[in-house]
């Protein structure tokens, strides 16, 4: 720039004196602490949400494309939702609740489980074979299930393991086990779910067993947009043994 | 090296993470406290921003940008920061605004002039004062400091422009310079 050799070099020096030499003693262990609590977005997330930054005229973070294509997919959307929840009002009047209460059993329900991400209490064991980055033995407490149907609502426990394939270029997998119990004043929903990611995809599918109130009912989840509203779709029905056949049966 | 960790802190190493957080802190809390002037407020800052490079490490394309793009999470930490405690920051002002401590005329005039330059530093708003630290202090060509703070390079000059000149005019004008301090002391 050089408007002004003197002032620039006194402003150069007065940075020099004022700058503090070391960061305080222990800043560096909250980071740590947060830092194994807390889960890193999915690539795809994280090119939405991180503003692209452009270093000697490349891209070097974020996508400029892909955070338009976004807003742009966003605005059709809540278009077409607007748009659907108008006609479907002006079509068909909703049921009285007494005539949902008499469509049970099975009874259908949705709601939201959000990973808060604040509760951990087990930290994986993280180890790289072959191109998976394998995690063992996360574990968390306090997400809440919030369901229209209170019997499965409550906060719940989980513990999961983690295969990642996360390469330089193309799309990232995972393929993550989990065990749950969700639980509330009742009593508790206790099951395993499996969770596939492969980039923007990303689903849990598990199945249930009901304890106390619950007993002798299942239930079969599926949360879809795990990283962002965290939506849930289930079903509670009698524990009459329902389930794939085993074999095929010779004609 | 550095690319290495980058790498495999992207792929979820959190070990590989914290070598790089331990590496580039000191610069970082030094980035921040320079902009904020305020210690406290710098380490929120860059404790803020280095758990958001975690998060949102796999948004970085290039692993060689790390560190320019630490410093653009670390400046708008501090402008985040900055935003919050603006309240304070009036105070502080303020408070700032006070003659400084007395100097005797015999204290050598480049440090009450340090001294005054520094706090005149603070009076500046924060976008032309982390201009000023990218350029100054990390010796940042402009085009590169207006890439971390994700501005025209145009706008980086005249930040750059206006506050070199309001710390000329302040260094002339302000009544807290060193000759009318003594005077009024001496008075």
């Amino acid at each position: 720039m050089n408007e002004d050799p003197m002032l620039e070099r006194n402003v150069a020096s007065t940075f020099a004196a004022a700058a503090p030499s070391r960061a305080p003693a222990g800043l560096l262990d909250p980071i740590v602490t947060s830092v194994g609590r807390t889960r890193q977005r999915p690539r795809w997330l994280a090119v939405l949400k991180e503003p692209p930054m452009r270093h000697a005229s490349r891209v070097v973070v974020g996508s400029p494309t892909a955070r338009v294509a976004a807003l742009v997919a966003a605005t059709l959307l809540l278009g077409l939702l607007a748009t659907g929840a108008f006609v479907a009002g002006a079509q068909s009047p909703s049921p009285a609740p007494a005539e949902l209460e008499a469509a049970a059993p099975p009874s259908f329900f949705t709601g939201n489980a959000p990973f808060s991400g604040a509760c951990q209490i087990a930290s994986p064991t993280t180890e790289y074979v072959d191109g998976v980055t394998k995690k063992r033995g996360e574990s968390w407490v306090c997400l809440t299930w919030t369901t229209d149907d209170p019997r499965f609502s409550g906060v719940s426990k989980n513990i999961y393991n983690t295969d990642a394939y996360i390469p330089a270029s193309g799309p990232v997998g995972y393929l993550i086990a989990g065990f749950e119990r969700i639980e509330n004043d009742a009593g508790a929903w206790e099951g395993t779910w499996t969770e596939l990611r492969i980039d923007t995809f990303d689903e849990i599918a598990g199945w249930f067993i009901g304890e106390g109130a619950y007993d002798g009912l299942v239930a079969y989840v599926i949360i879809t947009d795990i990283q962002g509203s965290a939506s849930v779709y289930g079903v509670i029905k009698p524990d009459d043994g329902f389930g794939a056949p085993t074999a095929f049966v010779d004609e | 090296m550095q690319r290495d960790l980058v790498e495999r802190a992207r792929s979820g190493d959190t070990d590989a993470f914290t070598d790089l957080a331990r590496a580039a802190m000191d610069r970082l809390y030094a980035i921040a406290y320079l902009i904020l002037r305020d210690g406290d407020r710098a380490q929120d800052a860059v404790q803020e921003a280095l758990v958001s490079a975690w998060q949102d490490l796999r948004a970085l394309r290039d692993p060689d940008a790390w560190d320019a793009w630490l410093h653009r999470l670390t400046v708008r930490a501090c402008y985040r920061g900055a935003r919050r405690d603006r309240r304070r920051t009036l105070i502080e002002h303020r408070l700032a605004s006070n003659p400084p401590p007395a100097h005797s005329l015999d204290v050598a005039s480049s440090i009450a002039e340090r001294d005054r330059m520094e706090r005149e530093l603070g009076h500046l708003p924060i976008d032309q004062r982390a201009v000023m630290v990218l350029h100054f202090w990390l010796d940042l060509p402009l085009t590169e400091a207006a890439d971390i703070l994700d501005i025209p390079v145009g706008t980086a000059k005249s930040r750059l422009h206006y506050g070199l000149q309001a710390l000329r005019r302040s260094m002339i004008d302000e009544p807290g310079n060193p000759v009318t301090l003594v005077r009024e002391r001496t008075a």
